[in-house]
């Protein structure tokens, strides 16, 4: 399910404060699984941080989200700058959908002035990616199959 | 409280005896039961099939009655109902408190309201089962717009209840194995946007005599099986005076009556086989009456 989650960076936090939001926002929906740890997620995103804080205080993520995809969960975390920092509605509650997950991407954006640094970083953890993410599986779920048995629902009407 | 703890039950039901004991303790008109249970098989069956746009099925059902007139446990004993016509004959019931959504913070209640419904239901149903959500007392989250008091925090109370129409026009299109049931006393006090949403707004009436009467036997024959000797009183002459006079009572008092009763002598606390016609007519007595008073301090 494609969620999204917007957190407020300057001039309300700044860029080490707010990518810290965001380590935080990860590693407590991760904690959800019953097989991954809140602490793996930690590392991942401290692995992160130094191309993440400088995400940030470039404006890039306000632009070009970070997106967690673990389970059902596919999330699109993006910062809020500016003016409208101020006033932005932050959800900073675990994203649900994690329950399940049994392994975890955090894919980081890697726009041109920072492409660089974007990858020296996803190198430094198995976690982390620089690659585009996969497309959000967004459609219905109950697609498989017909939810209600059309015999069962004939033999009623037949015994009345 | 968390979003998540606003969920306060989500189990996978069958069709076991004990699920099905709780709509068949609720003694409604045939049609009344028939009418919740088709709409929610006329939906499951609709929705994934023909286009929102040509349906406007939301899957959401209204029960709105007097209190104690058994729409909760009408709403909890739906899956049961519905499970002898899945394929998999299990469906999944999440029953939702609407009242800790709401905050008195700016903006939250808001989120609150989205958070659950869009996110975490979706989530706890995802592997595409069929699934009755119940919003108990949903006058809490859809609260009229237009009837919203100044005194309160009416921006709030438009956002809160936009985000329920969001959430509901959300999952309309892309979970049709989710089927909301709502419960209200007070559907004046329901936004009019969250009521043309419903699929059906369905009287969960108060008793006639006759359920009145069938509901005070049916307790008491309950009591029997501890107290053998009820069974004669159950099915005696005074019961139906009883039920002739509890006339305006919900299910849940006149079912309190029979207990009621017990309590008014110490011989009968003892010994319930010792219960007679004028315990009972008096239980129903006094229970008119608080109706009464009641009904004048509303």
């Amino acid at each position: 399910m494609l969620r999204y989650r917007a957190v407020a960076a300057a001039p309300v936090r700044s860029a080490s404060a707010t990518w810290q939001i965001i380590t935080d926002l990860v590693a407590d929906t991760i904690a959800a699984s019953g097989t991954l740890t809140r602490s793996d997620a930690m590392e991942a995103m401290a692995a992160a941080a130094p191309a993440g804080r400088m995400l940030v205080a470039g404006g890039h993520l306000d632009r070009h989200p970070l997106t967690l995809v673990a389970g059902l969960v596919h999330c699109e975390i993006t910062t809020v700058s500016g003016t409208a920092a101020l006033t932005t509605e932050e959800n900073l509650n675990p994203i649900p959908g994690a329950a399940d997950a049994t392994t975890y991407t955090i894919y980081l954006p890697a726009p041109v002035p920072l492409a660089a640094v974007v990858a020296e970083a996803a190198d430094g953890h198995p976690r982390l990616s620089d690659a585009r993410p996969p497309a959000a599986d967004d459609k219905k779920t109950a697609g498989a199959g017909p939810l209600i048995d059309m015999n069962a629902v004939r033999k009623a009407v037949a015994g009345g | 409280m968390k979003v998540q703890e606003c969920i306060v039950s989500d189990e996978v039901v069958r069709g076991t005896p004990e699920e099905l004991a709780l709509w068949e303790a609720i003694v409604v008109p045939p049609e009344v039961k028939e009418r919740i249970r088709n709409t929610s098989l006329l939906a499951l069956m609709l929705r994934p099939q023909v286009p929102f746009v040509v349906t406007a099925l939301h899957g959401l059902s209204i029960l709105y009655g007097p209190p104690g007139t058994g729409k909760t446990t009408l709403a909890r004993g739906l899956p049961a109902q519905l499970a002898p016509f899945v394929p998999s004959r299990e469906v999944r019931r999440i029953e939702v408190n609407p009242h800790g959504l709401m905050s008195a913070e700016h903006g939250q209640s808001q989120q609150r309201v989205g958070e659950l419904l869009a996110e975490h239901v979706p989530a706890l149903a995802a592997d595409g089962k069929p699934t009755v959500v119940i919003l108990d007392e949903v006058e809490s989250m859809a609260v009229a717009r237009s009837e919203a008091s100044l005194a309160a925090n009416p921006a709030d109370v438009h956002r809160a209840t936009d985000a329920v129409l969001t959430a509901l026009d959300d999952n309309a299109r892309r979970h049709p194995h989710l089927f909301f049931v709502a419960t209200s006393n007070f559907t004046t006090a329901l936004d009019r946007a969250f009521l043309s949403r419903s699929d059906a707004a369905i009287l969960v009436p108060v008793p006639t005599p006759a359920a009145l009467r069938e509901i005070i036997a049916s307790t008491l024959l309950a009591l029997a099986e501890s107290f053998p000797g009820l069974r004669e009183f159950a099915n005696s002459p005074a019961v139906d005076r009883a039920a002739a006079m509890a006339t305006g009572l919900d299910g849940r008092r006149a079912r309190k009556v029979v207990f009621e009763a017990l309590s008014r002598r110490l011989e009968t606390v003892l010994d319930p086989t010792r219960l007679t016609g004028e315990d009972l007519a008096a239980a129903v007595t006094d229970a008119i009456e608080a109706n009464r008073v009641g009904a004048e301090g509303a």
